[in-house]
């Protein structure tokens, strides 16, 4: 009954349209599946890089967002924002531990992601602020 | 039945709609399942592009001040949305409607409502490509929901031509 109702009703612009999606979706997600586990985490506040965060180093990191204080926690599996301030839940909530991965507060216009496999030195410090 | 009586009234059910919306949980930022959509194509089809916007411009508003998000960052992702995904359906019902149905006008709503959203995001709020890595999983919830939503608006429209609440020759779709 689907089928038919399918049938008698779709045109040729909605398959077009409906082929365009699925190739994007193949597509892209073919393009954003070939990242690694990173080893590095960056915090962002307002667009600027205030923090480098090394995942195998696990700790709180206090951040200073827009708005209010947050905190960044690296724990052995990833990384998160912890910010129950933070007004959209589902975009700043969990961890991350794929280069490319992101997560972001919008209102407090904190932001943290993965950077790839750049190591730092054991001599160095195991994070920077500027 | 007059269109100044027609506009506030699919208005008030799509604030309503809306507002039902809002308390649905989202598994993806940003996404809704389009269902206030919906009510802004009838409008589209039965009394024309310009009043499927008064219709949106409307929800997204009152919806937001019921919601006390008016002004904040979600509302301009919802108003810019809105409106680019309510003249992207119109442009299809006006003038590719030998091409579309409204199954496909849904979906090319949905992709524009999406999209739209994640330009502006971008340009208001991050300034970096990270988003494009939500691009898969928002391209997949267009196709979800503007189909959904397109097989109910199909249906709403042929019950609602058969009322005969709307005059003859408003009718687009």
């Amino acid at each position: 009954m689907l089928g038919k109702f399918l049938i008698q009703t779709l045109k040729s612009g909605d398959l077009f349209v409906t082929g365009l999606l699925l190739a994007g979706i193949i597509g892209s997600t073919v393009l954003l599946s070939t990242k690694s586990e990173g080893e590095m985490g960056i915090i962002e506040v307002d667009g600027k890089n205030v923090r480098w965060v090394n995942l195998d180093r696990p700790g709180n990191f206090p951040v200073q967002g827009k708005l209010h204080p947050a905190v960044v926690r690296v724990h052995s599996d990833g990384l998160e924002i912890l910010d129950n301030r933070c007004s959209n839940p589902s975009f700043h909530s969990g961890r991350i531990s794929r280069e490319g991965e992101f997560r972001i507060c919008f209102p407090n216009r904190v932001l943290i992601r993965i950077a790839g496999s750049k190591r730092l030195n054991s001599s160095e410090p195991d994070a920077v602020s500027w | 039945m007059d269109q100044r009586m027609a506009i506030p009234i699919l208005a008030a059910f799509a604030v309503v709609v809306h507002l039902v919306e809002l308390t649905i949980p989202s598994p993806v930022p940003f996404f809704r399942p389009g269902l206030a959509n919906i009510v802004a194509l009838i409008g589209i089809v039965f009394l024309g592009i310009t009043a499927g916007l008064y219709i949106t411009w409307i929800r997204v508003i009152v919806g937001s001040l019921f919601a006390g998000s008016f002004l904040s960052p979600a509302f301009l992702l919802s108003f810019s949305g809105g409106t680019a995904a309510t003249l992207a359906m119109g442009l299809c019902v006006v003038y590719g409607k030998n091409k579309f149905s409204l199954i496909g006008t849904c979906l090319v709503g949905a992709t524009v409502h999406l999209l739209t959203q994640f330009l502006v995001a971008y340009v208001l709020f991050l300034g970096n490509g990270l988003f494009l890595f939500l691009v898969p999983v928002l391209l997949l919830c267009a196709l979800v929901s503007g189909s959904l939503t397109g097989v109910v608006s199909h249906l709403l429209v042929e019950k609602i031509k058969h009322t005969g609440i709307f005059q003859p020759a408003l009718v687009h779709g």
